[in-house]
């Protein structure tokens, strides 16, 4: 897409209408431009601002990525129906050949001529997953098999350069999810190769939500990376699964089930080393864009999502019992910065965001601490004041909340 | 860089990860020399990997009759001699280094504790409506490349190639 197709699709939010109001009045003010100029600018703007979004275009391109996996689905069951029937060359002839022909089609589509971009770049993404069918079909006709997920692994770093090539936010998601996928895959295999964890008890649930909140902050690391390259069609998708994935993980990490187990494996250095080695790949990316000069408000998420999960690390090893009253104080602490962040930055996504998690956690802690020491009536009661309360609480908050965020004073 | 070049650029890589490694599979199946193996089945069914049957090769275990180098540590790549036997090959001697008299056959694999190694052939892919044989004696057939790496090239149940008895198991 172009950039003047984009803008014609962009609807400014009002903050920014208002500020350009604001930078209008203050030029015609300071003598910079007239009356006469003001308004044909601002006549402009309106005309390019309040431009109908492209929600036609958005519909086509997520109605031909459903068709372009259905496609890809109906093909490889199409083989499958008939494989035992299929001699060895004829399976690897339509492995390579349904595959690139998904991709020549792609191309073609979305390239040269490029008449219907969308349709294009859905048979592109849907080429990016039957990479992963070919090498499953391939392994399946040679019998291979390996211990550690492999396959996955050059399934979602071999599609990384079709990501950047494709520019897409869904060749993103497919490429991150795959990531997350293999991560988890390859760290669980290597726990149960691991023999001193083994007389350990509980470790992997604990361990795989410590890793989850070290992917989490990996994409925050990831965001500031790519936006210190200045790739912003990245950061996106990467801060979003960031923020709300390293605040699950401390909310996940608050309760009290956890604590008897909470850094009682033995050795704990080996049980923490796959968050440990994302946590390190996260500290070199934060280093990287800032020796590219990135600073501001990324920069100071990425830190503060590294930070937090290094601290439960601390914690968990250091004061394991004390796990779920540090956890729920430092989720808390974090909703506090989250929703001075957002204010500051202008963001209701944020102050939502936070708003949200902790509407969860009181109701969470309310449920866990306090439900089964109340008799049933009671505990309606008390769940039901607990929740009018908050839902008027928040109401509050918010509202005020968000007259900062849009400029309106406290 | 130009679009169409960039995109060629991007998308080779997959094709020749995925080629080279049929290309692999497919020399080491035409080169190889033929070795049956004994194997111990289990569990025939995966849900990620689709239907097929685990068949962990007799000689993971090695008996006390094969002599074992000293001094093999855990996760080291070791070397297992095989001799020809009636119906099925076996092991005889287990080394660190591969052997270098011409006309051995050994086999490359990970030694992981006392007597147990792991080869990494261990999966035989069967069709999703095909009969299970796992309760049955069944033999890998084994294509050994000079370098020690097995690929699995069919399974025999009794004396019937896998596709041979579960066509005859259809037709009853």
């Amino acid at each position: 897409m172009h950039a003047r197709d984009r803008l014609a699709t962009m609807t400014a939010p009002p903050t920014m209408r208002r500020e350009i109001q604001e930078v209008l009045a203050e030029l015609e003010t300071s003598g910079e431009i007239s009356a006469e100029q003001r308004e044909r600018i601002r006549a402009a703007l309106a005309r390019r601002l309040d431009a109908p979004r492209d929600h036609g275009g958005r519909v086509i391109a997520i109605v031909a990525s459903l068709g372009a996996l259905l496609l890809a689905a109906g093909l490889l069951y199409l083989v499958g129906y008939n494989w035992d029937a299929l001699g060895k060359a004829a399976k690897l002839a339509l492995v390579f050949g349904l595959w690139a022909g998904i991709l020549a089609a792609g191309y073609a589509l979305a390239e040269q001529p490029g008449r219907y971009p969308r349709v294009g770049r859905a048979l592109t993404l849907a080429g990016m997953l039957c990479f992963g069918g070919a090498l499953a079909l391939v392994a399946q006709v040679y019998n291979l098999s390996a211990h550690y997920p492999w396959a996955v692994l050059l399934w979602w770093a071999l599609n990384v350069p079709l990501m950047l090539w494709l520019r897409s936010r869904a060749a993103q998601s497919v490429v991150t999810g795959l990531f997350v996928l293999w991560a988890f895959w390859h760290a669980n295999v290597w726990y149960d190769d691991q023999a001193s964890l083994a007389l350990s008890r509980r470790y992997e649930v604990h361990c795989n939500l410590y890793l989850g909140g070290a992917l989490a902050a990996l994409f925050g690391a990831l965001a500031l990376f790519v936006a210190s390259l200045r790739a912003e069609r990245y950061v996106g998708l990467w801060r979003a699964l960031a923020l709300p994935g390293v605040l699950f993980a401390l909310y996940m990490m608050g309760f009290k089930e956890f604590a008897e187990h909470w850094g009682a494996w033995r050795p704990f250095l080996t049980a923490l080393t796959p968050a440990f080695c994302v946590l390190v790949v996260a500290l070199v990316l934060i280093l990287a864009a800032m020796l590219h000069g990135l600073r501001g408000a990324l920069l100071v998420e990425a830190w503060a999502m590294l930070g937090v999960v290094l601290l439960c690390s601390a914690l968990c090893v250091a004061a394991e019992e004390w796990m779920p009253i540090a956890c729920n104080l430092l989720l808390l602490a974090a909703l506090l910065a989250l929703v001075w962040h957002g204010t500051r930055t202008r963001s209701a996504a944020l102050v939502n965001l936070a708003l949200g998690f902790f509407g969860l956690l009181i109701v969470s802690r309310y449920v866990e601490y306090l439900w089964d020491k109340l008799q049933g009536a009671y505990a309606f009661l008390g769940c039901g004041a607990l929740l009018l309360s908050l839902g008027w609480f928040l109401e509050r908050r918010r509202r005020s909340l968000m007259m900062r965020v849009r400029g309106g004073g406290a | 860089m130009k679009r169409p070049l960039a995109f060629l650029l991007c998308v080779a890589p997959q094709f020749l990860v995925v080629a080279a490694v049929a290309a692999r599979e497919e020399v080491a199946l035409r080169s190889g020399v033929e070795v049956r193996l004994e194997v111990r089945p289990i569990d025939p069914m995966s849900l990620f990997s689709g239907r097929y049957i685990s068949v962990p090769l007799a000689i993971q275990r090695l008996d006390k009759t094969v002599h074992i180098e000293p001094g093999i540590e855990p996760d080291q790549t070791v070397y297992v001699r095989l001799v020809r036997g009636e119906p099925c090959w076996s092991a005889i001697g287990v080394t660190r280094e591969p052997p270098h008299a011409t006309g051995d056959v050994f086999l490359r694999g990970t030694w992981l504790d006392t007597n147990r190694v792991s080869y990494g052939i261990d999966t035989f892919y069967i069709p999703e409506d095909g009969a299970d044989p796992s309760r049955l004696a069944l033999t890998a057939v084994v294509r050994v490349t000079r370098d020690g790496r097995g690929v699995i090239e069919d399974l025999l149940v009794g004396n019937q190639t896998y596709a041979q008895w579960n066509a005859a198991q259809k037709s009853r």
